[in-house]
């Protein structure tokens, strides 16, 4: 597959290129900065309640990133052909298209309820252990975007099943900040992220392989190893997470976040 | 007095049945998935094994021999994960049979072991109230409320385990009997043998299909363009023709009618006219066009030069010999015979529905009682009945 044009050229001869991408997720992550900082000050300090202006930043973060997201993943369907254009897209490619549909749906807005210590205070310096993997998502999709090479063709990336493992993914990461609330002794009363994530992997793999046994006769068919392996493994994971008794909501957190950070490794790994 | 000491079946039968010792396993298994996934795993063809091993050895390096005796190049071929899969299906049909237990047992009262905490703010009725409108059942033994989610909440791990089962007996059906046969190239016409007995697989007639023997799953990886040569002399009178160099599959194949895809640049000879002719397709589409060129042999050089219709369509007609080309595309299928297929499709939505609906709808039991105006509570008590009553 010959490159992008972009991808002939050094770094600085790509900027040009690659800007409109790195305003934009540069925007998103500075949201997330001022949402994080917000919630570390309220735990500081009890007035003023600064939550809603974090509300605000996750919601303005959420929105670009899902614009990207939905430009990105849906640019080629007639009713957003015209759409596309205007936005120079020539940054997103390969993992980059997981990355952002990941970042965008790990933005904790709505759902989650604060946790409140046994006096009935917020404590919510925690809150921003919530928005922390959806950060460093963003972190990591700038440095795709500022420094991707086309490893792969676009058609490996688009398909079905990558899209549903980034979806998994995205919603995995809320259930990692919630692993990271609970492990930083914060509590969590929210337990959806979690409970979903795992259904909606459930739902999807057990899918793919019955489509695989129909198709071709083997569950895993023509699956690379990495999906194979990596896959199963996540979905195991997933379920000893669930087998973790719960009066010790600490291994019960430990084992979710692994799990989904496997399952992020497994969305963004090489097609 | 003698104390009775426990009994030992009992104890092992909590282990092997306890949530941890499922856990553990899982756990184990999912590490050496991963580790498969991170590690290129030896394959099981010869043919792909040469790279294979090039591949390793510029990966890891010195380090390759030592990881080959670890079995770290076929991890989920070793004795230590089939053992492994072994120890799950047996907690999973020892804890199937608790289960079991727990289903029909479901119309009885047990004691609760957790501590007791009090919770206050509604009276007792009113908490049922709520708690039945939450579709729970309330079982009652004297002042002892027992508050679960039978039978559905029992239901689904049932399914859950059912499923796993017996998807594990399907892949070992698959493993004992099953074969697989990939990257079989096929035309128009050509009908391939497979293992066992009458077992066949071939290409519907326009080329666009598979049609197979019972038993038989067959599946295209790729499809590109093909064609039948045919030679005649000026009399009408059929030539041989014969397959040369870059066809290692039918390197020695002659006749008056020879097959060929087009995988790559493909040269025939018609040995009683001494001409030799090389096929290029421009693209490797099913209907592409192919560019063909006629050498005389000796000495070598070009006589006719044509590219034919879409699909390969083409006749050249060369110092009285008549060259025909037909268009025959071909695919590149893999056969596999799987006699755990059924199991396999319905151990998986068992597992599917079971695991879902287990996530969704968990199995949570817990009591309250109501003692001297107060009510407490134990076992894992929704969060939601405390806001409520608090």
């Amino acid at each position: 597959m010959p490159l992008p044009v972009p991808y002939h050229r050094g770094f600085w001869g790509r900027v040009p290129d690659v800007l409109p991408a790195t305003v934009v997720v540069m925007v998103a992550g500075g949201m997330l900065l001022v949402a994080m900082g917000v919630h570390l000050l309220n735990g500081l300090r009890e007035r003023p309640d600064l939550s809603p202006l974090a509300s605000i930043a996750g919601w303005a973060a959420a929105s670009v990133l899902l614009i990207g997201a939905l430009l990105v993943w849906g640019g080629t369907l007639p009713v957003l052909e015209s759409f596309v254009p205007p936005f120079d897209l020539s940054a997103w490619h390969g993992p980059v298209l997981p990355t952002v549909l990941m970042a965008a749906l790990a933005i904790p807005v709505g759902g989650e309820t604060d946790p409140c210590d046994a006096g009935g205070r917020v404590v919510s310096w925690t809150r921003a252990l919530l928005v922390l993997p959806a950060f460093v998502l963003t972190l990591a999709l700038l440095l795709q975007v500022s420094s991707s090479t086309a490893s792969a063709h676009d058609a490996e990336w688009v398909t079905p099943l990558r899209f549903s493992l980034a979806v998994c993914a995205g919603l995995g990461a809320r259930g990692l900040g919630q692993a990271l609330q609970v492990l930083a002794g914060g509590g969590s009363s929210s337990h959806w992220p979690r409970t979903l994530t795992y259904s909606l992997l459930t739902l999807v793999s057990g899918s793919a392989m019955l489509v695989n046994l129909w198709q071709q006769g083997t569950v895993w068919g023509g699956a690379g190893p990495e999906i194979q392996g990596g896959l199963a493994g996540t979905w195991l994971v997933w379920s000893a997470s669930g087998l973790a008794p719960g009066r010790q909501p600490q291994l019960r957190a430990v084992l979710t976040a692994v799990a989904a950070l496997l399952l992020m490794a497994v969305a963004i790994g090489g097609a | 007095m003698l104390e009775r000491s426990p009994d030992p079946w009992r104890i092992l039968w909590q282990a092997a049945t306890a949530d941890g010792a499922l856990a553990i396993l899982l756990l184990v298994t999912a590490a050496s998935l991963a580790l498969s996934a991170w590690i290129p795993q030896q394959p099981a063809s010869d043919a792909d094994y040469a790279r294979w091993l090039s591949e390793a050895q510029l990966r890891y390096g010195t380090i390759t021999p030592a990881m080959r005796s670890l079995g770290l190049f076929s991890i989920t071929r070793s004795a230590g994960f089939r053992v492994l899969l072994s120890l799950i299906g047996s907690c999973l049909l020892l804890r199937l049979v608790e289960t079991v237990e727990l289903l029909l047992g479901g119309r009885q009262v047990t004691e609760p072991g957790d501590d007791w905490t009090e919770v206050s703010g509604l009276e007792l009725r009113q908490l049922l109230d709520r708690i039945r409108l939450r579709r729970y059942r309330v079982l009652r033994r004297s002042s002892l409320f027992q508050i679960d989610r039978w039978p559905l909440a029992r239901l689904f791990p049932l399914l859950a385990h059912m499923g796993g089962i017996l998807l594990l007996a399907a892949l070992l059906i698959t493993r004992l009997l099953g074969w697989q046969v990939q990257g079989q190239v096929l035309q128009v016409g050509q009908r391939l043998s497979l293992p066992g007995v009458a077992n066949w697989i071939e290409l519907t007639e326009d080329g666009s299909g598979i049609v197979r023997s019972a038993g038989v799953v067959g599946f295209s990886e790729s499809a590109g363009p093909g064609v039948v040569v045919r030679a005649y002399d000026d009399g009408g009178q059929p030539l041989q023709v014969q397959l040369t160099a870059g066809s290692a599959s039918s390197a020695a194949e002659l006749g008056s009618e020879v097959m060929i895809a087009l995988t790559e640049d493909r040269y025939f000879a018609i040995p009683e006219a001494n001409l030799v002719a090389r096929l290029t397709p421009r693209s490797t589409e099913a209907d592409s066009v192919v560019d063909v060129q006629v050498y005389r042999s000796p000495p070598g050089e070009i006589i006719a030069e044509t590219a034919s219709e879409r699909g390969g369509a083409v006749s050249l007609t060369l110092e009285g010999v008549i060259i025909q080309l037909s268009p025959a595309p071909y695919m590149v299928v893999t056969a596999t015979h799987n006699p755990g297929r059924a199991a396999s499709a319905a151990g998986l939505f068992l597992l599917m529905v079971g695991a879902v609906g287990s996530a969704v709808w968990p199995a949570r039991t817990f009591w309250l009682r109501e003692q001297d105006a107060a009510i407490a509570a134990a076992g894992p008590v929704p969060s939601w009945l405390l806001g409520e009553s608090a």
